[in-house]
Formats: structure tokens, C-alpha cells, sequence
């Protein structure tokens, strides 16, 4: 799986602080998750997608394999 | 639905503070209190802080001192922590059933590089406290696991 989320902050002109503070989380679980250390729970995702406007699945994407 | 599987409950962030302060002055505490009681006479002998009450006393507060650090929040709790925990609660519980399989092993091989005679060293307590923890562990799944399908049943009535 590939996620859009430092391209999506970027958009936002937010830092992984910022973003992380809106969610209610750390900035290393961001940080994680951006570069595909750690899966968020359904529920992390959905307010993330909510908080760039998109859906998840335009912010998370299935790769063959997974 | 009814919640039927709800968060794990963990002190706040501040005990970890307390944990580590049981760590630093629990033994020196206890010791002293051993002392006391044998000064009382509570305690008849007075070597037996040396050959009885001393290991299991001190093992008091490093087990409270880390129980501490271990369920209390850390400073930015949030689920990616909660999930390395469960990790590395895994991972702790392995290590301590292979490290106390394996002790007698090691023991032996020491002994043998030494010239002495084999032996089981002392390790029915440490086994048996395993053995417990890991009985309790699986009894606590399969009741979880029971009161989530009866609850997920009861809902789809």
C-alpha cells in the first residue's frame, strides 16, 4: 500500500506537526504512517481523508500484493 | 450496537514518573523495612533477611516499579503506541518463555565447561509463574472472544 498524505499535506501547505495535532495523534505515528511503517486504523484514516477532502481510497492505494 | 470491544484502560502518564521512583527507592525501602521487622522481632532469625527474605523482597518493588511503566500512558498516546505495546508485550512474554526454557540448558553447559555435575537449577517458581501468565492470557482471549460473538449474535437478532 502507498499513501498521498505528504502530498496532500503539502496542498494544505501543512507539516507533519500541524497535521498530526488536527488528528489527535503524534507527529512520529504521521511520520510512520507516511512512509508505510504503520497501517492507521480505519477510523485515523477517515478523519484524515475527511480533514484533505478526498476520499480514502484517493489517499490510501492498494498495490498488487496487498 | 453495544461497545464490545473497548479501549484499553491505562494510568495516566504520570505514574510512569511513580514507577520509576519505586524503582530507584523501593529496595533500599523494603530492605530497610525487612530490617525493621527484624529489629521488632517479627522476623525471629536475624540472618534470615540474607537467606530468605532478600530475593523475593526486592523483586517487590521492580515488579510494581515496572508494572508502572508499563501500564501507564506515554506522554502523546495514541494508537500506534498502543499497537507497539501489544507488540511488545509479544515480544517480552516470548523472550521469557525461551530465555526460562533455556536457562537449565545454559546452567548446565556453564557447569559442565566448570567440571561439575549436572543439574536443574531453580527455576520451578519462575516456570510455574510462567506457566500462569500465559494460562491466564488465554483464558482472558477465549473469554473475550466468547462475549464478542455472544454480542455480535445478540445484535444481528
Amino acid at each position: 500500500m502507498r499513501n498521498n498524505i505528504k502530498v496532500e499535506r503539502a496542498k494544505k501547505d501543512m507539516t507533519q506537526e500541524q497535521l498530526a495535532e488536527a488528528l489527535g495523534v503524534s507527529r512520529q505515528t504521521i511520520n510512520a504512517i507516511e512512509k508505510n511503517k504503520y497501517l492507521p486504523s480505519t477510523l485515523l484514516a477517515l478523519k484524515m481523508s475527511d480533514l484533505f477532502g478526498i476520499t480514502v481510497n484517493e489517499l490510501f492505494i492498494l498495490e498488487e500484493g496487498d | 450496537m453495544k461497545e464490545v470491544m473497548p479501549p484499553i484502560k491505562l494510568l495516566p502518564y504520570r505514574y510512569k514518573r511513580y514507577g520509576l521512583w519505586v524503582l530507584i527507592t523501593g529496595i533500599p525501602i523494603v530492605t530497610l523495612l525487612t530490617f525493621a521487622l527484624i529489629s521488632l522481632g517479627l522476623i525471629p532469625r536475624n540472618d534470615a533477611f540474607f537467606d530468605e527474605w532478600s530475593k523475593p523482597i526486592i523483586y517487590y518493588p521492580i515488579i510494581i516499579g515496572l508494572a508502572l511503566l508499563n501500564f501507564s500512558k506515554e506522554k502523546e498516546e495514541d494508537e500506534m503506541v498502543q499497537h507497539v505495546r501489544y507488540q511488545s508485550f509479544m515480544t517480552g512474554v516470548l523472550y521469557l518463555i525461551v530465555g526460562l526454557l533455556m536457562l537449565p540448558l545454559f546452567t548446565n553447559i556453564v557447569r559442565l565447561l566448570e567440571g561439575r555435575a549436572i543439574g536443574m537449577p531453580d527455576v520451578g517458581g519462575m516456570l510455574g509463574a510462567l506457566a500462569l501468565l500465559l494460562f491466564y492470557t488465554y483464558i482472558y482471549l477465549r473469554i473475550r472472544l466468547h462475549h464478542i460473538r455472544k454480542a455480535l449474535e445478540a445484535d444481528e437478532e
